[in-house]
Order: structure tokens, then sequence, then C-alpha cells
């Protein structure tokens, strides 16, 4: 990670473990610590919930229904059959785990609010559930919950409970942290901006975001465990609707990207709750929280984590950086694509795609290779059909007939991130970069598709996990210096010109270390000195033995660069061949300039 | 089971079915018009039983109490949409759901605080007795339930059809780029149907207080259940949204009469949570609907 | 004669992107007037940029004289400029009535309006024949009809027209455009913006060409026609400018090559 980065988090760190280790120095009497305790279990949840919410953007509302079964699972298991605590809280997170993975992966796929209602339903049957069932001792719930104790040794007082509590807050911030800095956490990121453009690098977004729900489920379920051994005992209501909104409002106050947010948040909301009871307000407590979290989310969506950070950029002036003014290419820094297929062999084979929207025919029974090693441009009027048979082409449509092989091999059924797998990488007319992440990250997501990591490895940070990160970061960087970006890499990716972030796109793409990289109009919102020197990139990225085909309608940049040009009109292709021979073609010059409006007058 | 016990489920199941497809309506209305799952859409519910019992309780005449209750709602719906959506329009979807979460939440908080704990009731609007309906019992009220929720649902279909304002925001649900080229403010039309959203869920509230009590914690499970109505048309089908509202109250009663009145919620919980789980398809991001880029 | 619609250095775009730069033209009461130019030249973002939809970063824009360069699109519509987008974007699940309906929308007068849409019904028949059907059903050219008749439910006294061509086949291309003729015939004024060069200089009065954001050739569109500059700014054919950059990237690209070690 950057310097600026790791000073952050060791700053962090020793700000954590002060005030956590000062705490019960100032307020060492039993209430207040059992606040400290209580504020702890929820962070645990909270950390948990901000990998949810805030990296995956799902508001899974109903997320204390695996509090539920910690708690209930710690309660009868200890209770009931006399387990050790610990054990009874790994089983509860196991449990939570693995129910949680099966409810997840048929939701995930939907919109966003189908998550909410779902996992409120969810909790709302648990709670019936935790009602009727005898197993649960019913309304009563379940009393005489032993103090916590790690396997045997029992915590008899409440100081030595709250620092294994907050002990294992820290482990929790030390697994999202590992997350946040993976390619999972850049995944997720990508995700959450948009989910085509993730694709197109080779994510697998639903499968992340399953994970984010699975692991939050582990962590909820332990801060459950947690908080029955502080209450000592279990009942139906104990994590109800306002627990529910207390997580919520814990992330979007302590900021909804901040794993260290998370607690700060949950410390945040139990402060206030406290302090709202000593004041002799409970009822106020919900109105001040809901209106907390629409003030902060109206006002400052990056909470209470994310101005502390932004403070300290201030004050060490981190902002105001200068943008770079574009740097010479490095053609060198980049290595001739290895194993490249031979030049001039037929690499990407459309035979007779066809698609159409209801009546209308966008592209009709359309064929064209692109050879190995060169620059194919497609081009047409507006209207002719290009996109969609670029689209085709992506997977990002299905084809009605036709196939499309890549090195021989048909591709037309793929989705787009197994197209990306392939070795296919593609650049946005409407620029797609994401807006959440620097220059350098955005470029590394390129990378995803070489990437291996899994979670388990991730969130130990295992040594391979850390050294694979120092070589996509390498890998980066040399894509950024040879399209000319060298200084930008830790700025965002919205602070450069569109020029520039044109160039980051490319990037990008290169990282994936493409064997055909699909451009859809890369000339277009540049002017004319960038424009010269992205066809230059272009053909320096050719030379490479990448292959290149180009949506474009800057015809300097097709008739300049092109080795062969496919021109369609009204969803066919009506010529095919080099520039020169194309734009004489008087089939071609009648489609771009049109008819004469009555030759076929009635 | 006999005719008599299932008429007996039934009916009332589709008084309190009203309400359910009223609050459905209300998010089909919301979501089609701003992209936003209205968390609150059930609060407004809430507070217009209590507003109105509450009022009802003071010795304000019935009827001024229902209409001031009414606008109540659709003034609550007013400042929502100006105070915490219209500022965070350009913000993803979720956060701007998590927003409503928050205002349903303060409503409540100001709701218990207003009028307290415990449920408030309110007198029937004409009185007391019942009526035979296919040999079930039912109190009058539910005619007035009945009836109320007809001439809203009437009000809203005409409004939509056939004024120019109403097809405006049909207009807006559809293409709203298209929209503004005919020189339609979109913005003012948000306020329009959340002012709607508003009065409609709390007239609702008023007629059903009789009926079933208002309390200050209600909203939440109402808004629930609306929800599923609404999603059984995937949000956008107005009809739909208010049949599956009807469906659901009818289904509510059914379980609560057949199997405990514990499990009822469990049960109706759980048919949406399979719905959701199985019906994936319709809401699928396939491969159909992704385009990249613009036109051709 | 005072020009009805007049853009004086015109710049425009979207976020950080520069579409527009600098465009100036006009169009006077009573005439076509077409904006002819290759895809991605900014025929469309000029004509949003009228309407208020695209928000202008310098210039000045004038309707009647009256500065409309910040003024919201309702309020633009209401002083009688109508636009027919591109693609037409009707309302599809709407019926052909309702969507002439919602054309109408900034007028006030209930009896105006039911007298606009028999007039409206009178110049395309087709159109009262499938009033009651939904907007989608209808066939392109049908819809092109529609979206026409829809913005001249407005009254407007300046019509923009963008790629009324698009998606259409050749000989309801002719049509469309016979009807635009109409349209001036009864006291319209027009911007056509268009891809097809041809169909649109036909019909013209005047014509400009816009190339990269920026105008580079105006006259009679007769005139316009037979130019070479037109070819230049589809194809890159025998003019100027465009070539000199194409020929630079040519050899750059060699260049390259060489020293890849290819052989040319």
């Amino acid at each position: 990670m950057s310097g600026l980065a790791a000073r952050k988090t060791t700053l962090a760190l020793i700000a954590f473990v002060v005030l956590v280790v000062g705490y019960p120095l100032l307020f060492p009497r039993s209430y207040e610590v059992g606040i400290g305790i209580t504020a702890g279990a929820l962070a645990i949840g909270a950390v948990g919930f901000v990998l949810l919410l805030g990296y995956a953007h799902q508001l899974a509302a109903g997320q204390p229904a695996f509090c539920m079964i910690g708690g209930y699972a710690s309660g009868i298991l200890c209770v009931k059959y006399g387990w050790d605590p610990t054990a009874a809280l790994l089983v509860g997170a196991l449990l939570s785990m693995a129910i949680a993975y099966p409810i997840a992966a048929p939701m995930l796929k939907l919109r966003g609010f189908v998550l909410v209602m779902g996992s409120l339903a969810f909790q709302l049957i648990l709670v019936v559930v935790a009602f009727e069932l005898p197993i649960t001792g019913g309304a009563l719930g379940t009393y005489g919950i032993p103090r916590f104790a790690i396997f045997g040794l029992t915590l008899q007082s409440d100081v030595a409970y709250y620092f294994v509590v907050w002990a294992i807050v820290l482990v929790t911030i030390a697994i999202g942290l590992n997350i946040d800095r993976s390619r999972i956490g850049r995944a997720l990121k990508a995700i959450a901006i948009s989910e085509m453009t993730a694709g197109s690098v080779g994510m697998n977004t639903v499968k992340h975001k399953v994970q984010m729900f699975v692991v939050s489920a582990g962590m909820a379920s332990v801060s459950g465990s947690l908080f029955v051994h502080f209450l000592r005992a279990m009942d139906p209501t104990v994590f109800g609707f306002v627990f529910s909104l207390n997580l919520v409002i814990a992330v979007i106050v302590g900021g909804l990207m901040s794993i260290w947010g998370g607690a700060v948040g949950a410390a945040i909301v139990t402060g206030l709750r406290e302090g709202l009871r000593g004041l002799s307000l409970p009822m106020w407590e919900t109105v001040i929280m809901g209106a907390l979290t629409a003030v902060v989310l109206i006002a400052f969506q990056r909470g209470f984590a994310g101005w502390i950070s932004d403070t300290f950029d201030r004050l060490t002036g981190a902002r105001g950086r200068k943008l770079p003014s574009l740097a010479e290419p490095r053609p060198r820094a980049l290595a001739r694509l290895p194993g490249a297929p031979p030049a001039g062999t037929p690499l990407l084979d459309v035979s007779n795609a066809s698609r159409s929207f209801g009546n209308l025919k966008a592209v009709d029974d359309v064929s064209f290779t692109a050879e190995a090693g060169s620059i194919t441009a497609l081009i047409g009027p507006n209207g002719a059909g290009k996109t969609t048979l670029f689209n085709l082409v992506g997977g990002y449509q299905p084809l009605d007939s036709g196939m499309v092989k890549f090195q021989g091999k048909p591709i037309e059924l793929l989705l787009p991130n197994q197209i990306a797998e392939r070795g296919i990488g593609r650049t946005f007319q409407n620029l797609q970069l994401f807006d959440n992440m620097t220059v350098l990250e955005n470029v590394m997501c390129g990378r995803y598709r070489l990437q291996t990591a899994g979670i388990l490895a991730i969130s130990a940070r295992l040594p391979r996990v850390w050294r694979d990160e120092e070589e996509v970061r390498r890998v980066a960087r040399d894509c950024l210096n040879f399209v000319g970006l060298q200084g930008a890499e830790n700025l965002m990716a919205t602070e450069l010109s569109f020029g520039h972030m044109r160039l980051v796109e490319i990037a990008r793409a290169l990282a994936l270390r493409p064997t055909l990289l699909l451009m859809d109009e890369p000339a277009s919102g540049l002017n004319d000195t960038e424009t010269e020197r992205l066809a230059e990139l272009i053909a320096q990225i050719c030379a490479l033995g990448i292959t290149v085909l180009l949506v474009e309608h800057d015809m300097r940049v097709v008739m300049g660069l092109a080795d062969k040009v496919v021109v369609m009109h009204h969803g066919k292709k009506i010529a095919d061949g080099p520039p020169d021979r194309i734009r004489m073609d008087p089939a071609v010059v009648s489609a771009y300039l049109g008819t004469e409006a009555y030759e076929t007058a009635a | 089971m006999d005719f008599q016990t299932l008429a007996q489920l039934v009916l009332p199941g589709l008084t309190t079915g009203c309400v359910y497809a009223l609050i459905a309506l209300g998010f089909v209305l919301c979501f089609n018009v701003s992209g936003v799952v209205n968390m609150a859409q059930g609060e407004f519910v809430m507070l217009g039983g209590l507003l109105g019992a509450w009022l009802a309780i003071k010795g304000v005449p019935l009827i001024a109490a229902v209409f001031v209750a009414t606008m109540a709602g659709a003034l609550l719906g007013v400042l929502q949409e100006r105070l915490t959506l219209a500022p965070v329009r350009r913000s993803p979807a979720f956060i701007q759901i998590t927003i409503t979460l928050g205002v349903a939440v303060i409503v409540r908080g100001i709701a218990l605080i207003q009028f307290g704990k415990d449920p408030l009731a309110m007198p029937a609007f004409s009185g007391d007795d019942t009526f035979d309906l296919l040999s079930a019992v039912l109190p009058i009220q539910t005619l007035w339930v009945w009836g109320t929720t007809a001439a809203m649902l009437f009000g809203i279909y005409y409004f939509l059809q056939h004024t120019d304002i109403g097809r405006a925001v049909r207009a807006c649900s559809i293409n709203v780029v298209a929209a503004r080229l005919m020189g339609v403010n979109a913005e003012r039309l948000t306020l329009v149907v959340y002012a709607i959203a508003g009065g409609t869920g709390a007239l609702a509230g008023a007629v059903i207080t009789p009926v079933v009590l208002a309390s200050w914690d209600a909203g939440f499970v109402y808004a629930l259940k609306g929800f599923i109505g609404a999603i059984l048309g995937g949000l956008r089908s107005p009809v739909v949204a208010v049949l599956g509202g009807l469906g659901v109250g009818v289904a509510e009663s059914l379980s609560a009469g057949y199997l405990s009145s514990g499990w009822k919620d469990a049960i109706v919980y759980g048919l949406l949570l399979a719905f959701l789980m199985i019906r994936g398809g319709v809401f699928l991001y396939g491969r159909a609907s992704l385009t990249a880029g613009g036109g051709h | 004669m005072k020009p009805l619609l007049e853009l004086q250095g015109v710049s425009s775009g979207y976020g950080r992107i520069r579409v527009l730069d600098g465009v100036t033209l006009a169009v006077k009461a009573g005439e076509i007037v077409a904006l002819i130019g290759a895809n991605g030249a900014g025929k469309s973002t000029l004509l949003n940029t009228v309407m208020g939809m695209v928000a202008l970063s310098g210039g000045e824009i004038r309707f009647d004289g009256n500065s409309i360069a910040r003024t919201s699109t309702a309020a633009i519509v209401g002083s009688g400029i109508a636009q027919v987008p591109e693609r037409r974007q009707l309302f599809g699940t709407m019926t052909v009535e309702e969507n002439l309906r919602l054309g109408a929308y900034t007028r006030g007068d209930r009896a105006g309006v039911a007298a606009s849409l028999e007039e409206q019904f009178g110049q395309f028949p087709i159109l009262r024949e499938r009033r009651t059907q939904s907007a989608q059903t209808l066939s392109g050219g049908e819809q092109q009809m529609l979206a026409i008749a829809r913005a001249m439910m407005s009254r407007p006294r300046l019509m923009l027209l963008d790629e009324p061509s698009l998606g259409l086949a050749p000989l309801m291309v002719a049509r469309i455009f016979k009807q635009i003729t109409s349209l001036r015939a009864a006291g319209g004024t027009i911007l056509v913006v268009e891809q097809n060069a041809r169909a649109a200089l036909d019909i013209a009065d005047r014509g400009y060409v816009i190339e990269n954001g920026r105008i580079t050739a105006e006259g009679e569109a007769a005139a316009l026609l037979d130019n070479a500059v037109v070819q230049d700014a589809y194809l890159g054919g025998s003019g100027g400018s465009l070539r000199a950059m194409e020929q630079r990237i040519r050899a750059k690209r060699r260049e390259i090559m060489a020293a890849m070690g290819y052989i040319e």
C-alpha cells in the first residue's frame, strides 16, 4: 500500500490501542465497563456490516438475524449442553455462515432492494421461530448463560472480558482491512460503481457479494455470542428492530466505506444511547438515530472516519497535489505479449451474426475476420449496428444466430466476465473508470483475472497474497508508464482530465494482458492533440502483438491506423477492406452521405 | 373447512388487505417516478391512524379528524421528498433507500413520543353494528374501508389515465428525458406522487383504525406486507400490486385462522422469502440488458 | 431580418467532455436549415443545448432576440421551441393519442389542444387510424410521424429535428422529408440535424457542416451538396485538414512497425 495509507493505518492502530486501553482506566465502574463491552460487541457486527453495506452495497437490514443465531447457539449450547463458550461461539459462527450462503446466492442475483426486504423477512421469521420453538425457551428465552471462557479459562472480571472483546474487534478489523486491500476489495469497490465494467475485467460480481454476506453473517454471529455472554440471557427481542437500527446507524455514522469506521460508529452510537438514557430521554433515541442516519447520508456520506481521514489529508497537505502534465509514454515499459498468435492468422472470426430487437434487424448476417497483430476498424453511419455488433462480440448481447470464434473457439455464449478471462479486454466510449479508487488501483483491477487468491488466504493475509499484490502493483505501474501517466498513480481517478482518464482506461485494459483489445470510440471526447497521441498509442499497442478491434467515428484515426476497415449500414456489412479502397467505394460514400430525398418519392 | 369459516376469514382478510394494497400501490408509484423503494411507506399509514384516533379522542369530529390525518400524511410525503430525497437524487439507490429507513425511524420515534406506547382506538364511523355477508359477520366499518379504498383506487386510476398531470407522471416513469422535452417538470411531479402516496396511506390508516387499533410501531410490518404485493408486480405494475396486497391480507387471515397466530407472520414472510429466492428470473441482470456505451 | 434562432460562440459538453467548441449559426424565420456532420461531431449535443438539456459553458443562444442560455427546458418549450428527439423517444406503452396530448403539456387551452389534435390527425391520417394503439406497435415510419406530430402539438415557432432518417427505410425517409417541407410551407421554421447529408441538403435552404464540435462550412444548401468539404467531413477524402493528421498517423505507425522489425 502507498505510504500515505500505511501511515494512516499505523496512526489509527495507535489511536485504537490508546483509546481501548485508556477507557477502562478513565471509566472503571462496572456499569461503564459494561458499556465498553457492548460497544465492542456491536463493533464486531458493525465491521462485518461495513463489508456488506459499504462495500457490497447490500442493505441487508435483517442482518441481526445472524446475531440471533450466534446468541442462541451460545446460549443453548452452554446452558443446555454445558459446552465451552469459545467452542459454542465458533460453532455459532459456522452455523450462521452455513445458513447465510444458500440464502444469499439467489437473492444477491437480484436488485438491491430485494435483499433489503428478503433479509428483513428472514429476521422476522427467525423471531417467530424463536418464540415458538421450545428449545429456545420461547418468549422467556434462555437464561443463566455463563460468563465467557477461553477454552476452559473463565473470564471472571468484566475488565478481562472487555479486553478480550476488543481484541476480537481488532482481529475483525484486520480481516476487514485485508479484504479491502486485496483483489476482492477492489472488486467490491468496482462492483459498487458499475457491475458491467467490473465484469469487463473479469470480475465475478455475484460471488463476491455472496462472500461478503457470508463473512458478515459470521461476524454478526460472533457479535451476538459475545453480547449474550455479557447479558447472561438471550430472548427473541434482544436483537430486534432497535438493534438493527443501531447496526445500520453505526456503519453510516462511522463511515460507509471505512473498516475502522465500523468500530468508531459503534462506539459513537453506544455512547449516544447511554448519554440519552443518562439525560432521561430514552424515547428520543429512535428519533435521533433516524435523524442522524438521514443527515449523515445527505450531508456527509463518508461519515466520521471519512472526516478524520480528510482532516488528516488536509493537515499533511496531501491534497492539492498538482496534476501531472502528460509525460512521454514509454513504449518499452511493456513487453511483447508472450505467446502472441502468429501475425496474419484469424484471431476473431464473426460468422453470420444476427441480432434483432423486435422487428428491427440491428445486425443482419454480418461476417468478418480480425487477423492477429492487426488493427481492424468497424465504421458506419449512425444506426448502422456497429455498437450492437461490438456488444455481441463482447458478450453484452446474445446473438440470435451466427457464431463468434476467438482463437478458434466459440465465445458467443459467454458472459462478459468470462470473455475477459479468455484474454479479451475492452475500453468504453463514455469512460467507465472506478471513481472510488486511485489511478493505480483502477489499473490493478485489470489484473483481476490473473490473480488467484481466495477469501480465506486474503483474510489471513498469507505471504503469497501480499507478494502477489506487490507483483500486481508493479505490472500496473508498467502499464501506466506505457501510456505516459507515470506521476498520476496516487491520484483519484476523477482528478484527471478527460484525456488522461481515457489513458487510465487503456492502461487498465492492458493490465489484463489481452490478446484482443476492443475499443469503443476511444477518440470520442478528445481534442486534436490527444487524438493524435491516442492513435500513436494504439499503434504501439499493436506493436506489442495485441490485436485491436475498434469502433470509431473519427476518420483521421480510422483511415490512418486501420489495416482493415469493415463498413456497416442498416445492420449489414457493405464493405470490407483496406482504408483507401473503402473510402472510394461508392456504396460506402452513398451510405455516409445519404441518398437524395426525392429519389424514391412515391 | 366449511364455507362460513372460510368467509369469516377471507372477508376480514380482504379488509386488512385493502391497507396492504394501498401501501403496495404507494410503493409502485414512488418507485416508478423516483427509482426509490420508500421504506417509510408504512409510516404514513401508522401516522394516519394514530393522528386520527388521537384527534377523535380529543373530541374533534370524525370527519375533520380523518381529513387532518390525510393531509398530514400528504404533507409528510412532501417533506420527505423535498428534504431527504431531492438533495441526494444522484446518489446510489441503496443510499436513498437507507435514508428512507432513517425517515421511517424518525416518524416512528416522534409518534412514540407524541402519542405514547399504548395503541389508540377510534370510534367506528357509523357505529358498532355488524352486518351479514356471505354468511360471515362483519363490522359496519368494513364498508367504510372497502368504500374508501375503492374510491382512492379509482381516484388514482382516473388521475393517471385521464388528467394531464397524471399522464405526465406516467410519462416520467417511461422516459424521463422525453418527458422533459415535452416541458414536464419531473421534480415537481415527484413531489406530487409522494404527496399522493402519503395522503392515501394516511387515509387508509385512519379508516382501518376502528377495526385494528393504531400503534406507533405498526408501520414497519405494514410496509413489509405491502411490499410483498408490490414486488409481485415487479414494482412496476400498479394493478398486480393492488391485487397482491389484497392477497397478502387474505393469506395472512387464513394462516391465522388455521394455524397458530404466532406462525401466521412466519408463513407470510416465508412466502415472500421463497418468492424472492425463486422468482429471481424477473429481475436478473441478464445479458440482454447489459449494453455498453451509447447508441449506434 | 433578425434570425429566429441565433447561436454565438456556443461551447458545451457533458461534465469534463467538451463537445461543442465555439459554434455560431443562425436560423431565420420560415427557412429550413440543415446541420450535417459525421456521428460524434456534436449535432445532437447542439440541439440538446438549445433545449436547455445540456449546460452551456460559453457563448450565447438567442431565440427571437431573447437569451435562452440559462432557461429551463420547460420554459423553452413554452416559448415556442419543440424537439423531435433522436430515435423518436416516444412513450412506448402509451397510446398514440396520449403521446400527442403530452406534446401539448405546456399549453393550457383545452379547446385549442383538441383543435390541434384534429389538425395533426388531418396531416397524418394514419395516426388517426391508430389513435388508441400503443406507440410501440407502430412501424418505424409511423413512429417518426407521431414524433413530429407530437412536437407540433405545442404549436412551436421553431422545430428541431434530430436525425429524422435514423432507422428508416429509404422510401420512408423520402416521405418524412417531404413532410418536413410541408411544415415549412405552413409557415414553420426548422433546424434539422442529419447524418444523411444529401437528404437534408435536398430540402434545406441553407446548411452548416459540423466536425469535431466546430462549424467547418456553411452556405446555400445546393452549393454545399456538391462541395468536397462535405465528403471530407465524413470520409476524410481529398480535402485538407482531415488528411494531414491522417497522414501523420499513418507515418507514425509505419515508423513503429519498422522499429519492431516488421517489414511494411
